[in-house]
């Protein structure tokens, strides 16, 4: 167990390597710079070359990214260009958040695809199957974004119930119930992919299960169908944790949109809006930082898939 | 089977519980507070609070000129006439009848900043050092590049006493006041104190002061009692960026903000019957294209002008824009010091365009590629917009390819000017002319890059005169009407295409009081009171 876990950490630096430098090149190729972002529109271009020499931005791209990957190794991001904050404060407040919304969005999604998946299994002609097969179809088809503005329109506008921007009421807002408020719309709106994505899946391994000879055997045993539950249950539990896993992914990754839609000063956001803003710092860390996580994450769900299937521990 | 059913009741309730949980209040409570003012503006980001703001304009408007002030000030309590400068930190200002390239500031002897230290010259002179001077301890080169194109005509600067300041320009130049208005003056023992943190301390002496910024959330000030102007009435303002317009709309009918910049066009009229305050005023925005006048079918003055007479421009405001815009024939609009009123205005006249278009010797009309934004600062809806000219210059043979591009990249490509390796016709970005350097930064032959964004070359002698003759002269009537002269020659040889002015739309809720929308980028949110 332990020299596997070591494998995948060992094979993780190639990885975060490879993306940094991937970053660091795509940031040279695409037009534009931070200086352009300072200047007003109507500086000139001789402005601008003085101040790409005063930031340092026109030494060679491997002296740039070797300080720069030197810098990070020691633990310090630097600071934004633009923002002129430290870019580990900003990036670390906006992976909590990316994290809270990224919680909500798989408790909503993950519990009610399970629920959903499971008795639509059961009942495939029940209309709770028919609304899973609706929910599979539109949770994928239906735009994030699109969902978001629905749901404010309704609960926000018309009805006036949840509040439709910021994690928090103006001016800090009251602690965490205010917080869960701001929660439930972007949660809802984050985790209707996923939703979708895990109700159909959830049903076709249920249905697949339900014809195996186990279950057969289980029935002719007399086992009770609360016994048969658990045993598709824990059947079907390695596949949910790989699509959950890389769900759960995603939504770390940021859901730019929804971020955008609900003001939710997430990561995504963050990366997205540093990206226009040519902020190399925020951009480089973030990608980063969002790589580790995601690369951490599948390391999870595979040494859950070892502790759950001993299969995959002898493998 | 029951206990399966059980087992599903229970979750099931358990998320109705959460959900209801949730929904028990009104969330519009949270604006109930009635000395606290909420905007949601259109930026992305929360403005920097440095003394250069980021977010274009918009960081001036609600950031900048709230926390700080600068020698000069803008003017922004009219409605009827283009806002203009008036004193700030300084009280009056003279220029030498000797020398006019040296100017003598009259500074105000009842400032303090917001941290307590009282205004001095010695003030003055750190910050344009830190904004000017790469070899003084506190330069900034990100602050400094903010502002660097207002303070290209400053030659020196000096102390004379406590509450003197001298200025000497590299030349006679009457626009300076109009420079100084985006030159802020930071709190220098602020400044040395938090060094890299500053922008989470800023000190100014503007009407408002800094208390605390949720990065990406929001930005809080709180009126200063001790303003040297009109002080504030409300006792809070709120800023949270929300660069989604249906947000910003929403955030605005459930009451969870008083103030939204630009709501979507289609609004309006639901926003108006529900009791809102819809604003519209003309101030100094263009929405244009800029030509490539040196090489290419637009260096013909009558092709220029045949894409001036082939665009709808009512329709496109009207229709399109639903009335947030007017039609622009020059830089500036009609009742602006700025407009020429001789000249005749560009209709649309799809026939003459052709006629003009046969006389430059492109009776079958030509093909052109023009270089446009998705989104940015100022530049309205540009793809419809785009789409919709396109097809009116097709109307006439001009046939557009529309190469859209990312903000930023646009920028980048438009500062570095027309590319030699393939053809673009004109770059459509959008320009605020507020101040009476416009004509001499986009059109004058000095401006020519990499000295300034005339990128299309457009020349002409005559404006370079009226233009010369404007910075050299201190009556502010007699430079209006030189300046008039340029506006009228700009809009005859149209090395832009002119298409509309922006309306400046906002939207406030029934009980702010006391605004005055301005003809003017900015925003005076002293004069606001809440009901």
């Amino acid at each position: 167990m332990f020299q596997f876990i070591l494998k995948r950490c060992l094979l993780m630096i190639p990885t975060l390597l490879g993306v940094t430098i991937i970053v660091f090149l795509m940031l040279q190729i695409v037009p534009g710079d931070p200086v352009n972002t300072i200047l007003p529109a109507d500086a000139t271009e001789e402005d601008r070359l003085r101040v790409e020499q005063e930031l340092g931005l026109d030494q060679p791209l491997v002296v740039q990214y070797l300080s720069w990957l030197g810098r990070t190794l020691e633990g310090d991001f630097g600071r934004s260009i633009i923002k002129q904050l430290e870019v580990g404060t900003l990036l670390f407040d906006a992976m909590k958040n990316t994290f809270i919304l990224a919680i909500g969005a798989a408790f909503f999604s993950f519990i009610l695809s399970l629920i959903i998946g499971v008795y639509s299994a059961y009942h495939p002609k029940s209309w709770i199957a028919s609304f899973g097969n609706m929910i599979g179809l539109t949770g994928v088809s239906i735009p994030n974004f699109w969902a978001a503005l629905l749901l404010i329109g309704l609960f926000s506008v018309i009805l006036g119930w949840l509040p439709s921007t910021g994690m928090s009421g103006v001016g800090g807002g009251g602690g965490s119930f205010d917080m869960l408020k701001h929660m439930i719309l972007p949660s809802i709106a984050a985790g209707m992919t996923t939703l979708g994505v895990m109700t159909r899946m959830i049903r076709s391994t249920v249905i697949d299960l339900l014809q195996k000879d186990f279950v057969i055997t289980l029935k002719a045993k007399g086992a009770s169908s609360y016994i048969i539950l658990m045993h598709v249950l824990k059947n079907c539990t390695p596949t949910i944790l790989t699509v959950a896993g890389l769900q759960f992914g995603y939504l770390i990754g940021g859901s730019v949109l929804v971020e955008t839609v609900f003001s939710w000063p997430g990561v995504g956001q963050l990366i997205y809006q540093a990206i226009s803003q040519r902020d190399f710092p925020i951009i480089q860390a973030g990608v980063l930082m969002v790589s580790i996580v995601f690369v951490l994450l599948n390391l999870m769900v595979d040494l859950l898939h070892a502790v759950i299937d001993p299969r995959v521990r002898h493998a | 089977m029951t206990s399966i059913l059980k087992l599903k009741a229970f979750i099931l309730l358990m998320i109705t519980a959460v959900f209801l949980a949730g929904c028990n209040n009104n969330s519009s409570s949270s604006t109930s507070d009635s000395k606290t003012l909420v905007i949601a503006m259109s930026a992305s980001n929360i403005p920097s609070t440095d003394t250069t703001p980021t977010e274009g304009y918009e960081g001036y408007r609600f950031v900048g000129h709230q926390l700080y002030d600068g020698l000069v000030n803008w003017d922004l309590s009219k409605e009827d006439t283009p806002a203009d400068v008036t004193p700030g930190l300084a009280e009056s200002w003279e220029v030498s009848p000797d020398d006019p390239t040296i100017w003598t500031f009259t500074l105000r002897q009842d400032v303090k900043f917001h941290d307590g230290t009282p205004f001095t010259a010695d003030d003055i002179i750190f910050n344009f050092d830190r904004n000017k001077n790469p070899d003084s301890e506190y330069y900034n080169a990100s602050v400094a590049g903010g502002v660097l194109s207002y303070l290209k005509y400053i030659e020196s600067y000096e102390k004379i006493d406590d509450f003197t300041i001298q200025i000497k320009t590299t030349e006679p130049y009457s626009f300076l006041p109009y420079d100084l208005t985006f030159i802020k003056i930071a709190s220098p023992k602020a400044i040395k104190e938090h060094g890299e943190d500053y922008v989470s301390h800023p000190i100014g002496t503007g009407p408002f002061k800094f208390v605390n910024m949720t990065q990406g959330q929001e930005l809080t000030l709180e009126a200063n009692p001790s303003y040297w102007g009109n002080k504030p009435k409300i006792d809070q303002l709120i800023l949270r960026p929300m660069p989604d317009s249906s947000a910003r709309l929403a955030a605005l009918q459930s009451g969870q903000v008083h103030w939204a910049e630009i709501p979507p066009t289609e609004s309006i009229g639901k926003l108006k019957a529900d009791g809102f305050q819809v604003l519209l005023n003309e101030y100094p925005h263009v929405w244009p294209y800029v030509l490539n006048t040196k090489e290419g079918p637009w260096s013909d003055e009558r092709v220029r002008q045949a894409a001036n007479f082939s665009i709808d421009r009512e329709a496109l405001s009207n229709s399109l824009l639903n009335g947030v815009a007017k039609p622009a024939t020059q830089v500036l609009y009609p009742g602006h010091p700025w407009f020429n009123e001789e000249v005749d205005p560009y209709t649309y006249d799809p026939e003459k365009a052709k006629e003009l278009l046969a006389e430059a010797g492109y009776p079958n009309g030509f093909d052109t590629t023009f270089i446009v934004p998705t989104s940015g600062s100022g530049n309205m809806w540009p793809l419809p917009m785009n789409e919709f000219i396109q097809k009116n210059f097709k109307e006439v043979g001009i046939n557009v390819t529309i190469e859209a591009i990312e903000w930023q990249t646009l920028i980048t490509e438009y500062r570095a000017g027309f590319p030699d390796d393939k053809e673009v016709g004109a770059y459509n970005i959008s320009l605020a002319p507020i101040a009476p350097w416009t004509f001499d930064r986009y059109f004058a032959t000095s401006s020519f890059k990499p000295n300034g964004v005339n990128i299309g070359e457009y020349s002409n002698a005559e404006l370079d005169e009226w233009l010369k003759k404007a910075r050299e002269s201190f009556d502010t009537a007699e430079r209006d009407r030189y300046l008039n002269e340029a506006a009228g020659i700009v809009a005859e040889e149209s090395p832009w295409i002119y298409v509309v002015h922006d309306l400046n739309l906002r939207v406030l809720s029934e009980n702010v009081e006391g605004f005055v929308q301005p003809q003017s980028w900015f925003a005076d949110l002293t004069t606001i009171s809440l009901e």
